[in-house]
């Protein structure tokens, strides 16, 4: 049965076949293959609804809808402005500045592609108004997107909470060392890149000017803050964070800097939908995988086998690190979570690994993925908005994923880098 | 169709942002937790992923993965298209099945915190996707045959 689920979904995602469609046929053939004629045509459709009719996974859309409003708004654009102002001096100031903003923004969006596509187009701009290459300036817009899935909130955290029922506060929480440590590791590798190619940086701000761009970027600003402080303190749920988040995002954009019309916020809500349609389908298709998987006990008799190999957890961890980059190059960061997620988590309870640090380890390496060829989303996003060709925007990004691979060695080896602030702040 | 379904699917999410806030605001500022509220925002994402789905179909806009069907020759290329429209059947004909057996079930049962809600409408979600699908599936499957046969689309006008 194992070998009809591998082979089939292998086949059918290289014919092309949608990878919702790929993942329910595959299930499909194995559960007929299982069954015969016997198989019970309800079930499917029955563990499709239930796999999504969860209030955890409303988080999705709504932090899409959150994220896209506050691009449409302006608001990244006001955010960059005052991450400029701040470390825009420092030398390859605009690369800090990009790096920053991208730390911000992803306080209150949990999407790469989206911060990547959005933000993404305001720091590519200025980066090259300011007479930065190009090749540098997609290279550190690619790589700074990524942090927005690690620093809550985050769209794969929800999603592995979904597969692994550890707490998504927890998850979030877990995220924010992680993604302030990526953030410090990008800005070392802009100053070097800075030191060599003697990059000009921008005069010392007067102070005006930085108090100016903060007050108007303070609102904002304060959205990570209004969602962490929300979750941890338990004045709401992660869902409910989002819907905080989106009203927010409205009341800014409709209310007090009226710089989004109500066009625009019916193209958002379309948009917004067929991109939860899109993800969340896959979620329903992916849960009667699960389903089937969890029902043949395939997945106990790897945990067996991989413990048979090394009892060891960093041992297991760096196995997993060298799998997950691989898988992560071919697919999307969600996909990826639900296929191997329910194959994974049995073998790293096993072990006796925190499921809480595998998390936020497994979506990094994730993230890393898709900075790399042949199916980075990020990078096609680069080539859609920068107008470079693919070759380049690869060959660019490339030196950039060491510093990212650094932070995810660092917090592999080093669970408490990961669990200390979610178990301090949240106990038991 | 597609027009309505994603002016349809907007509202729906309009409606279950709505809800979630509800929620909140009762339960901060009214200090009163409405059970119904969750139950009935799931519902309706229920309904937002599922015909959302379905209006996908159309444009085949589902996240794929494209290796092959960039660097084929055109004419493999249009077999592949082919294939891969008539793999997604099997799954979407017993996807259909499936609702519409759960929507009969279902029907009269009540859902827990809503008075008017049943299960039966749940599904109904479904299966009006699956149907949906199932006439997508074939409309592109039979375009994309005629266009193979007659070296045009027949009567079938492009909508891309």
């Amino acid at each position: 049965m194992t070998s009809i689920i591998t082979i089939g979904l292998v086949s059918l995602f290289i014919l092309g076949v949608p990878i919702a469609f790929s993942l329910g046929l595959a299930s499909l053939g194995a559960y007929f293959f299982d069954q015969g004629l016997g198989i019970n045509i309800p079930i499917m459709a029955q563990r499709m609804m239930y796999g999504i009719n969860n209030f955890l996974l409303l988080a999705i859309p709504l932090f899409i809808l959150a994220a896209k409003l506050m691009n449409t708004a302006r608001i990244t654009a006001r955010i960059f402005d005052f991450a400029r102002n701040i470390v825009g001096f420092l030398p390859g100031g605009l690369g800090h500045a990009n790096t920053l903003a991208s730390l911000i923004f992803s306080g209150m969006s949990g999407a790469a592609v989206v911060d990547a596509a959005g933000l993404g187009q305001v720091e590519l701009k200025a980066m090259q108004d300011g007479g930065y290459d190009r090749g540098f300036s997609v290279a550190v817009t690619a790589t700074s997107s990524t942090i927005g899935p690690i620093f809550p909130p985050s769209i794969p955290m929800v999603i592995f909470g979904l597969v692994s029922g550890v707490s998504v506060g927890k998850l979030f929480l877990g995220g924010v060392l992680p993604g302030l440590m990526m953030a410090a590791a990008l800005m070392f590798m802009v100053a070097s890149y800075a030191y060599k190619r003697r990059y000009h940086r921008d005069p010392f701000p007067r102070l005006g000017v930085v108090f100016k761009s903060f007050f108007q970027a303070f609102l904002p600003i304060l959205t990570p803050a209004i969602l962490l402080g929300g979750i941890w303190s338990g004045f709401f749920t992660p869902t409910e964070a989002a819907a905080v988040a989106v009203a927010y995002a409205l009341v800014l954009g409709l209310l007090i800097y009226r710089e989004m019309s109500l066009r625009d916020l019916v193209e958002v809500f379309i948009s917004t939908a067929k991109e939860t349609a899109a993800i969340c389908f896959i979620v329903c298709a992916a849960s009667f995988y699960g389903w089937l998987l969890m029902r043949s006990g395939i997945t106990l008799k790897l945990a067996a086998a991989i413990a048979g190999v090394s009892t060891e957890p960093i041992v297991i961890l760096l196995l997993m690190n060298g799998f997950l980059l691989v898988i992560g190059c071919f697919l999307e960061p969600v996909v990826a979570i639900l296929i191997l997620g329910p194959v994974l988590l049995p073998v790293i309870t096993k072990i006796g690994i925190d499921p809480l640090h595998f998390g936020v380890v497994m979506v990094l390496n994730l993230m890393i993925g898709l900075l790399t060829p042949p199916f980075g989303i990020v990078l096609f996003v680069m080539v859609s908005i920068s107008e470079l060709s693919f070759e380049n925007v690869v060959r660019v990004t490339l030196p950039f994923l060491a510093p990212l691979l650094t932070v995810l060695l660092l917090i592999t080896f080093f669970p408490s880098i990961v669990t200390a602030l979610p178990n301090l702040l949240i106990p038991g | 169709m597609k027009s309505f379904l994603e002016k349809l699917n907007a509202f729906l999410l309009l409606l279950m942002f709505a809800v979630t806030l509800l929620q909140i605001v009762a339960r901060v500022i009214l200090k009163e937790s409405s059970v119904w509220s969750e139950e009935l925002a799931r519902f309706l994402f229920v309904w937002i992923v599922f015909v959302g789905a379905a209006a996908l179909v159309r444009d085949e806009n589902h996240i794929r993965i494209t290796v092959l069907t960039g660097r084929l020759p055109p004419g493999a290329c249009r077999a592949l298209r082919i294939l891969t429209q008539i793999a997604m059947i099997p799954f979407v004909v017993v996807f259909t099945w499936g609702a519409y057996l759960n929507m009969v079930y279902n029907w009269g049962v009540r859902a827990p915190t809503i008075d008017w809600m049943r299960f039966g409408y749940v599904y109904l979600g479904l299966f009006w996707s699956g149907l949906i699908m199932l006439w997508y599936v074939t409309a592109n499957l039979l375009k994309e045959v005629l266009r193979s046969w007659f070296g045009h689309e027949g009567n079938f006008k492009t909508r891309r």
